[in-house]
């Protein structure tokens, strides 16, 4: 039983992973040690969500991923490349992997189209005409056709994140990184968000996405990785996380959960 | 009544173009330099930051009038000649002045784009530079623009210093007008006119600019 529960499809096909956290460490210039001896491996075509509690080292996890935050111990392989060898490219790197941020972060001087084409022609020296056309097309996709002339701060929240995660498609990468995409949003402006999410997944995207979106992570994901104080705690299938935890904090973690929202989502 | 300005109008002309002249040098250079100076400070690192703190508070701290007073009188001394155009005193020492308030102001506005704007730019893929110059300078620039429109009247209406080292600005013109024509009430009034309306166009069109763009600095 617990078997077939704990199979990973992904790893299963034999494919090497995108992405490898071996081991990551990783200190704040002030000291406070975030995470310690991380793991967990992202194959390709896979969504990966990293539950835990506030703190936990879930938002830094993920930007170590793309290098926003450096780690001091441990490798991280990108495509089979170790991306902690000094004379990696960080900035070659980073095209291609895309991230969402919990605050959208969209530049605010700048049309929503222009957010949307600006990483291709600064950092890909794209031709701006194709870099317009392909953001007209993936706002489209977020079902913002009719928003490109607007500034961001024209738009609701629920809008501008899926402004971000279009201008974060824009550069085409490899895996998209979402760091609590919901977090700052009403909640009735939540669902669209997920929803562009879950869209992305069924299209094969690979994702690594920090939520405390249980239902999301129950329903979407392929593998749940639960952090508590920077470590990692277990992971697994969704369904063998959410309905076998087999660690006491897990189990805390969920129980949490359970007395502010009410009643796990169980399929 | 109003005769005087007739009667006197070669030093009123003369008065009146070196003002917008020394304004218009003043501007130039502060802003450049200040622009310099803050950008070096913001992005220079601990010890470009505070080296070049040294002379901004010193400026900063010490009063216009004593630094144009130091730099006519006391400054040729220092590069070893006897004397210094009032003009070119009064430019340097009101751009110094003017830039190491500016330079703050750069400074501030720079520090005040928060940094998970950097990030996002960096996910995209951004080098640093461009970071700067496509995400972070156009947003501060936004914000910078009120303080600046502020500092610079400032300095329109500090210009009158200049007067003190001889510079045959408008306030010294009017002044020698005053002792010579006895008509203190109507030059000095319309001298305050002047100035009003100088500094009400100044501020007035960065004001407009401002509005235009304003939207484009929120964050």
């Amino acid at each position: 039983m617990t078997d077939s529960l704990d199979t990973r499809k992904m790893a299963m096909s034999g494919a090497e992973p995108l992405v490898l956290l071996d081991g990551i460490s990783h200190a704040y210039p002030n000291g406070k040690v975030s995470l310690t001896e991380l793991s967990f491996a992202v194959h390709p075509g896979e969504v990966v969500c990293l539950l835990g509690p506030s703190g936990s080292g879930k938002s830094t996890a993920i930007r170590c991923v793309n290098m926003l935050e450096p780690v001091t111990a441990g490798r991280l392989v990108f495509e089979g490349i170790d991306v902690t060898a000094k004379d990696v490219n960080q900035v070659e790197v980073r095209k291609r992997v895309g991230m969402v941020f919990q605050n959208f972060e969209l530049f605010p001087h700048m049309s929503v189209l222009k957010n949307v084409a600006i990483g291709p022609i600064v950092s890909l020296k794209r031709p701006k005409a194709e870099a317009y056309d392909l953001a007209r097309e993936l706002l489209a996709k977020v079902g913002l056709s009719d928003k490109g002339d607007v500034l961001p701060s024209q738009l609701s929240g629920g809008q501008q994140q899926r402004v971000a995660i279009a201008r974060a498609l824009a550069m085409q990468p490899d895996v998209m990184l979402f760091d609590e995409p919901t977090s700052a949003l009403d909640p009735e402006m939540v669902g669209e968000v997920l929803a562009v999410m879950r869209k992305l997944a069924e299209e094969g995207m690979t994702m690594v996405v920090v939520t405390h979106e249980m239902r999301f992570a129950r329903n979407v994901a392929d593998w749940v990785v639960v952090m508590e104080d920077g470590r990692l705690v277990e992971e697994g299938t969704p369904e063998r996380i959410f309905e076998q935890p087999r660690m006491e904090r897990t189990r805390a973690f969920f129980g949490k959960l359970e007395e502010q929202d009410g009643v796990l989502p169980t399929g | 009544m109003f005769d005087v300005f007739f009667d006197y109008r070669g030093l009123f002309i003369e008065g009146l173009l070196v003002t917008l002249q020394l304004n218009a040098i003043v501007v130039v250079l502060s802003v450049a330099g200040g622009a310099l100076i803050g950008v070096a400070r913001h992005y220079g690192g601990k010890i470009v930051r505070v080296v070049l703190g040294i002379p901004v508070d010193i400026l900063r701290s010490i009063p216009l009038l004593v630094v144009l007073i130091w730099v006519f009188f006391a400054s040729p001394m220092v590069f070893g000649t006897r004397y210094i155009d009032p003009f070119v005193a009064a430019v340097i020492g009101l751009s110094l002045t003017q830039g190491a308030y500016i330079s703050e102001i750069v400074r501030g506005g720079l520090a005040s784009v928060r940094s998970t704007q950097t990030r996002a730019g960096l996910a995209l893929g951004m080098t640093r530079t461009q970071v700067v110059t496509r995400v972070v300078a156009p947003q501060a620039l936004i914000r910078m623009l009120p303080p600046i429109g502020s500092q610079v009247a400032i300095g329109i209406k500090d210009s009158t210093l200049a007067s003190v080292i001889a510079v045959p600005e408008l306030f010294r013109q009017s002044q020698i007008v005053i002792g010579d024509s006895m008509q203190p009430f109507v030059v000095l009034t319309t001298l305050m006119v002047f100035y009003f309306v100088l500094v009400m166009i100044v501020v007035r069109l960065i004001d407009m600019l401002y509005t235009r763009v304003a939207a484009r600095g929120a964050s």
